[in-house]
């Protein structure tokens, strides 16, 4: 979901690539300092990616003796769709390597039900059903500098969150947990020793996503690999 | 009127006859007054969310049931080759207690013993027993009701089993003989006060007659094949009924319902075997759209996502399930609804629109 600390990647590859910022000749409190520069905004769009709920078999008693096998009378075979969403992740530099991260993301999947081999409707149906989902999320990101190539610099990232998914009418909600693992790279567009804004950067991820006790339909856990661009700003 | 009697759409079809009688079980009284007493409920409101039977008082439709329970019931002490009475009491009882073992309804039974009465003598007594109909081709049991025509009260209800077809209680079934501890199940069914559910699927048979290919509720007017055992236990269609007509305990507040208007070309369709299947639960309820504006009501249904699917009531006579026949619209093909209904417990969708076509 979140796109989040790409910007702190950045700016401590570029904060570790370059010398010390200069301290400003203005009024600046040793606790200003200290903040200055350590967080950072990243705003962007996401994809979140199919995440699949498994097949169902709706079945009556056949007729047979002493037992019939079951008749089928349709599969189905369900899924929450692929969907664009919105991301946004505020980041703390706690160390020059590891920050740490709360983010929201916000997107309407829609969910896919198609009917397979039904005994009367012979052509294949999709039964759909439209989410309003959000995410609220922590994370720990890990710079990776010894690995930056043109300026490029990785980083993984894992954490969890909660997830609430409203339904389609706005009468039946689901809400659940969010684990997450991934990677990504940060590429700095602008470091600045000195102002409010200390640098700019892009950021992208992918990322691997587990949900529980969010929509589901047995006791698989729905999983969907997400990605993520967005602009990171460092203050 | 009190008391008023008659046998409605409480029978059990044998598959496969070769008849070309109808399905209707013989009554002890003229086809007028089975008409009037036991005409289906065809109210479409949560409170009738099954399809049961019913009464009409004036202008309103007033479900049957039971008032007192127990239901105190006698078993008939004649037997028929291959069951005794004492095995007809066993499977009987097995039967009942299946009916009671739901948690969500508070339906209970109570044995009074062997009597030497038949079923069908209105002497307020409800026994089970056999009847040698053989004129009956296509009838395995059939339950008659007493009534009380101003509340709805059932008085007295006998069910009586064919003994013109082979029986058997063994435990396992026996090859070539009926079940009669599912047929049991069966007419304790309409003996509670539901009437037919129409999940089920059948294929016509050379010569006349419907075959089962799979039932999903023991409620499903025609029977399994002989030496089949799978109707002893109610199904969750069943379930959802019987706790609809008799809620015990939380029902209501655990399970929700699913409620909407069945059309064609913008208007309403009467009959309709509308479905809702559990993606989460598997669990299978149906009724009828039950008004001229094709309104239904599924109750009964467990919390999550629902897969809607609505077909024409072709498997099965329509006068098993209706008696204004010419009401029931068969003329569309079975749809499945492209929106997932988000069933919430202790409450309704609200009203879901589908649309079906005509063949």
């Amino acid at each position: 979901m979140l796109l989040a600390c790409a910007g702190v990647i950045l700016v401590a590859d570029a904060a570790g690539a370059q010398p010390a910022p200069t301290p400003s000749k203005q009024a600046v409190t040793p606790r200003e300092s200290r903040l200055r520069g350590r967080f950072e905004l990243t705003v962007g769009a996401g994809w979140w990616g199919d995440s699949r709920l498994g097949r169902t078999t709706a079945s009556i008693p056949g007729n047979g003796a002493p037992r019939g096998d079951d008749f089928i009378l349709f599969t189905t075979d369900a899924r929450i769709a692929s969907a664009a969403a919105f991301e946004a992740t505020l980041g703390y530099r706690l160390t020059p390597l590891i920050s740490a991260e709360a983010g929201v993301g916000l997107g309407q999947p829609e969910v896919r039900t198609t009917v397979i081999g039904d005994v009367e409707v012979p052509e294949t149906v999709t039964a759909t059903d439209r989410l309003i989902q959000l995410s609220v999320e922590g994370a720990l990101v890990v710079r990776l500098p010894r690995l930056t190539i043109a300026r490029v610099t990785p980083f993984v990232r894992g954490g969890a969150g909660y997830v609430r998914q409203l339904h389609e009418g706005r009468r039946v909600v689901d809400t659940g947990q969010v684990f997450f693992v991934g990677a990504g790279m940060m590429y700095p567009l602008l470091a600045r020793s000195r102002g409010a804004i200390r640098g700019v950067a892009l950021r992208g991820d992918v990322r691997a996503v587990w949900y529980r006790e969010a929509f589901e339909l047995d006791d698989r856990r729905p999983m969907s690999l997400n990605a993520g661009l967005g602009l990171t700003v460092r203050f | 009127m009190r008391g008023a009697r008659g046998e409605g759409r409480g029978a059990r079809e044998v598959q496969g006859s070769k008849s070309k009688r109808g399905d209707r079980c013989s009554a002890n009284v003229s086809a007028a007054l089975v008409k009037a007493l036991l005409l289906v409920v065809l109210l479409a409101s949560p409170t009738f969310a099954y399809l049961k039977l019913g009464v009409h008082i004036g202008d309103q439709t007033i479900a049957l049931r039971w008032q007192e329970l127990p239901v105190r019931y006698f078993v008939s002490d004649q037997g028929v080759p291959g069951v005794t009475p004492t095995d007809l009491d066993g499977a009987v009882q097995r039967a009942a207690r299946a009916w009671e073992d739901v948690p969500t309804a508070s339906i209970t039974f109570a044995r009074a013993g062997f009597t030497a009465s038949l079923p069908g003598e209105e002497d307020g007594m409800s026994t089970l027993g056999f009847e040698d109909r053989p004129e009956l081709e296509r009838v395995l049991g059939a339950t008659s009701i007493t009534v009380d025509t101003v509340t709805g009260e059932i008085l007295e209800a006998d069910i009586f089993f064919n003994a013109a077809f082979p029986w058997t209680t063994a435990s396992g079934g026996e090859p070539g003989r009926f079940d009669l501890e599912s047929i049991a199940l069966h007419e304790l069914g309409h003996l509670t006060g539901l009437s037919h559910s129409a999940l089920g699927e059948t294929e016509l048979v050379h010569g006349g007659g419907r075959r089962v290919l799979g039932a999903g509720a023991v409620m499903f007017p025609i029977a399994f094949s002989p030496g089949n055992i799978d109707g002893r236990r109610p199904m969750a269609d069943d379930i959802a009924g019987l706790s609809d007509l008799y809620p015990a305990g939380d029902f209501r507040r655990r399970t929700g319902s699913v409620s909407g208007r069945i059309t064609k070309d913008g208007r309403g369709v009467f009959g309709a075997h509308v479905t809702a299947f559990n993606l989460r639960t598997r669990q299978l309820v149906g009724n009828f759209s039950l008004s001229d504006d094709g309104g239904f009501v599924i109750a009964g249904v467990d919390a999550g996502p629902c897969l809607l699917r609505v077909e024409p009531l072709d498997d099965g006579d329509l006068d098993s399930f209706f008696d204004e026949t010419d009401r029931v619209d068969v003329d569309f093909l079975a749809a499945v609804h492209t929106k997932l209904a988000n069933v919430q417990a202790g409450s309704d969708t609200g009203e879901i629109r589908i649309s079906v076509r005509a063949r």
